[in-house]
């Protein structure tokens, strides 16, 4: 993501260490490698036993569009990452309903497993994470 | 209060990789404590050696350098191996300082926290 420093200390979560943490993506999927690394850390933390919780929003929306087809930049495509995520036991994916319309994602084309989150429902995922960690 | 903080931006592309050196150096003069910097995806390029800061301009890589000394500095060994620093222990193109490890290296460091910071571009 271009512009000012995304440093987010607003962002950050207290002491409840043993929460589960909350991952959030705005990273647009393909605009470097940010993004998978974001999904690669979901993983992780799931195979270490944290259970994270993941909230795609802004341009992050983009990686959950039904019919992309990333092999025409040689990549390979983040949706069947995220499709893949309740055989990690990650399922509690949650999506910006504001995001989803700004970006043109339509809410029929998420994964069944994927929750769509109103402003509230972000603010209290932020509130309950152990940590939150922005990509 | 200790900390853990996520660098995913080098030195050389924005002002995060300077606002994450300050704030840790901040913590620590403080009193507070840094149970890990962890440097992921292209944050591992602070590690790099043979690179030179704009004359008269504050030499970041050099200020992690010696920040090496009082609290861990863990590079990805993935990301490191992606933008081709090989091993950060050994390589000649790693400085000193900088270890390497996984991201189990970060979750733990995170279950040990009190507090999270990212800080990316």
């Amino acid at each position: 993501m271009a512009g000012a420093a995304r440093v987010s200390p607003e962002e950050e979560s207290g002491a409840a260490q043993t929460a589960p943490p909350l991952i959030a993506l705005s990273r647009a999927p393909y605009a470097g490698f940010t993004a998978r690394g974001a999904l690669d850390l979901v993983m992780a933390f799931a195979v270490f036993g944290q259970n994270p919780v993941v909230l795609l929003c802004g341009p992050g929306v983009l990686a959950l569009t039904e019919n992309q087809n990333p092999a025409m930049i040689e990549r390979k495509s983040l949706r069947k990452v995220i499709d893949s995520f309740p055989l990690y036991d990650v399922e509690r994916i949650y999506v910006c309903e504001r995001s989803l319309r700004a970006w043109g994602v339509e809410p029929d084309h998420l994964p069944a497993f994927a929750h769509i989150a109103d402003a509230g429902t972000i603010g209290r995922l932020r509130a309950e994470a152990g940590h939150v960690v922005s990509l | 209060m200790r900390f853990t903080l996520l660098v995913l931006s080098p030195p050389d592309t924005g002002p995060s990789n300077r606002h994450a050196l300050r704030f840790a150096e901040a913590v620590l003069e403080a009193g507070h404590e840094l149970a890990c910097v962890f440097f992921y995806d292209a944050g591992v390029l602070t590690a790099l050696t043979h690179t030179e800061a704009p004359q008269e301009e504050a030499d970041l890589r050099a200020g992690w350098e010696h920040l090496g000394n009082a609290a861990p500095l863990i590079a990805c060994v993935a990301s490191a191996a992606r933008f081709g620093l090989g091993d950060v222990e050994q390589s000649a193109r790693s400085r000193s300082g900088f270890g390497m490890a996984g991201l189990g290296e970060l979750i733990a460091a995170c279950r040990r926290s009190d507090r999270l910071l990212t800080f990316a571009d």
